[in-house]
């Protein structure tokens, strides 16, 4: 899909574009696509602005194209408002300078953001933390510090597609409801998710009454890290909902995302301690029984997640090798739930 | 009775074609596809080995758990069980222990085939950070 663009005529199109909004000639140059999933089309690309009132400069962008109306999580106008809300809160995201929500000039919205510098691939992250001791901690407070930024924007302040039921129904309910759902739809019975749902069900933690922005699937992969900056941006804020905080901490911390680096409980990089620490003195609060509930829930969401990629590769919504695999990958998430399941009974 | 190769080798074989042949001129998605292949084919060969042992015990524990020893269909066992765990408000005191012990043998025998040595594992991390 992506790779059929015509990049020339993008490139003429991106300059017209932003001579249009910024009132002086801009050249859109050196434009390299990259994939982010099969639903967005990112292309990273270079502004050349020799007119700027401040001097002649080159801008480092990216433009991210959404697909044709329907196919997507929620739209550009969500999302840029979202990426708005988590920068003025202090949280490291691309900053958005354009918003198009007019399908006529690529056949489909898009915007146009800073290009932040890093890497987001898990193996590379894990290198760069075995290669320097301090890093993998440094990462973890900047993303406690992160969190604590996101989670202080209000689900008033959210936008009305971000929201998840009414601002006074319980996230932890709104939460086992979507995976009640998802679990009555696959295509086999699933008894240990069955279980996980159960003690879900009967164990819901505590709630202040407040919900909050939260990000819900930051892990190691939708991260942008540096070897001497450290944590740089959080990227995909596709599944951004109002919630409990606590979805964002314990998701970080689910097994999946440590890529084997298993014994550092925040995505191979550190240990919880960072996280937490960073977190609490940026303002957060930390409730230790609701992070494991929110991480007995996020082990949940990922098998019944695999699940459901097997799902869609076997009824033809999308065939592909990697989704039929995930079939076989759920049960990994399968012990993983049993063995949190087994140490939360023991502590109660 | 089938000719060699059996069902094993030809398994063996096409893993064999994929690792050596394939993979080294390949790159981007269609080396990470072909790795997935490759990897596929090894779980399909451990399941010719161990699936059939496997689903047998877990019959005996379903159908001792559940109380239903006429039942042989291991798909309707395990429809019983997820029905019974999502639903029933009361269970019988320690139900949910043996089911636990029961679900945990049949996901050891799954991962045996998937992903062999993934529950070589200190659980520690996980409750005492």
């Amino acid at each position: 899909m992506t790779h059929l663009r015509d990049l020339g005529r993008i490139a003429e199109d991106l300059g017209d574009y932003l001579s249009g909004a910024w009132g002086r000639p801009v050249t859109a140059v050196r434009l390299v696509e990259t994939s982010v999933g099969a639903r967005r089309g990112n292309i990273l690309f270079d502004a050349e602005d020799p007119t700027n009132p401040a001097g002649p400069t080159t801008h480092e962008l990216v433009v991210t194209i959404y697909p044709p109306a329907g196919a997507v999580l929620f739209g550009v106008e969500s999302e840029t408002t979202v990426l708005r809300l988590a920068e003025a809160a202090g949280a490291p995201v691309a900053h958005v300078y354009e918003v198009c929500t007019d399908p006529t000039r690529f056949g489909e919205p898009f915007f146009i953001s800073s290009r932040v510098r890093g890497d987001s691939l898990p193996r590379n992250l894990l290198r760069m933390v075995a290669a320097d001791d301090t890093l993998g901690p440094r990462i973890g407070r900047q993303l406690g510090a992160a969190f604590a930024a996101i989670h202080r924007t209000p689900g008033s302040a959210t936008p009305e597609a971000v929201r998840r039921g009414a601002l006074t129904d319980r996230p932890s309910e709104i939460s086992l409801a979507v995976l009640g759902e998802q679990l009555d739809e696959l295509l086999q019975p699933a008894p240990v998710f069955a279980l996980g749902l159960r003690w879900l069900t009967r164990n819901q933690p505590d709630w202040t009454g407040e919900h909050v922005m939260v990000h819900s699937d930051v892990r190691n992969g939708n991260i942008l890290v540096s070897p001497d900056g450290g944590l740089e941006a959080i990227l995909d804020w596709e599944g951004c909902h109002t919630g409990d905080p606590h979805e964002d901490l314990a998701w970080l911390c689910v097994r999946t995302w440590r890529f084997g680096n298993d014994h550092l409980e925040v995505g191979g990089l550190c240990e919880r301690r960072h996280l937490v620490d960073g977190y609490e003195e940026a303002g957060g609060r930390f409730d230790p029984d609701a992070f494991t509930w929110w991480k007995i829930l996020g082990t949940l969401r990922w098998g019944i997640g695999l699940s459901r990629q097997a799902t869609q590769h076997l009824n033809g919504t999308y065939r592909n090798i990697a989704m039929a695999a995930s079939g076989r990958r759920a049960v990994e998430l399968e012990y993983d739930l049993l063995r949190l399941l087994q140490a939360a009974s023991a502590a109660r | 009775m089938q000719d060699r190769p059996t069902a094993a080798e030809l398994v063996a074989t096409v893993t064999e074609f994929l690792e050596s042949e394939v993979l080294p001129n390949v790159d981007g998605t269609l080396r990470y596809h072909t790795l997935v292949a490759a990897n596929l084919l090894k779980i399909l060969r451990r399941e010719v080995d161990l699936q059939s042992a496997a689903d047998a015990a877990e019959r005996t524990a379903l159908q001792d758990l559940l109380g239903a020893p006429e039942v042989d269909d291991l798909l309707t066992l395990n429809e019983r069980l997820h029905r019974l765990l999502l639903e029933a408000d009361d269970l019988q005191p320690g139900f949910e222990a043996r089911a636990w012990q029961v679900l945990m043998e049949a996901t050891g025998a799954k991962l045996a085939v998937n992903k062999p040595g993934y529950d070589r594992y200190d659980m520690a991390i996980e409750v005492t950070p």
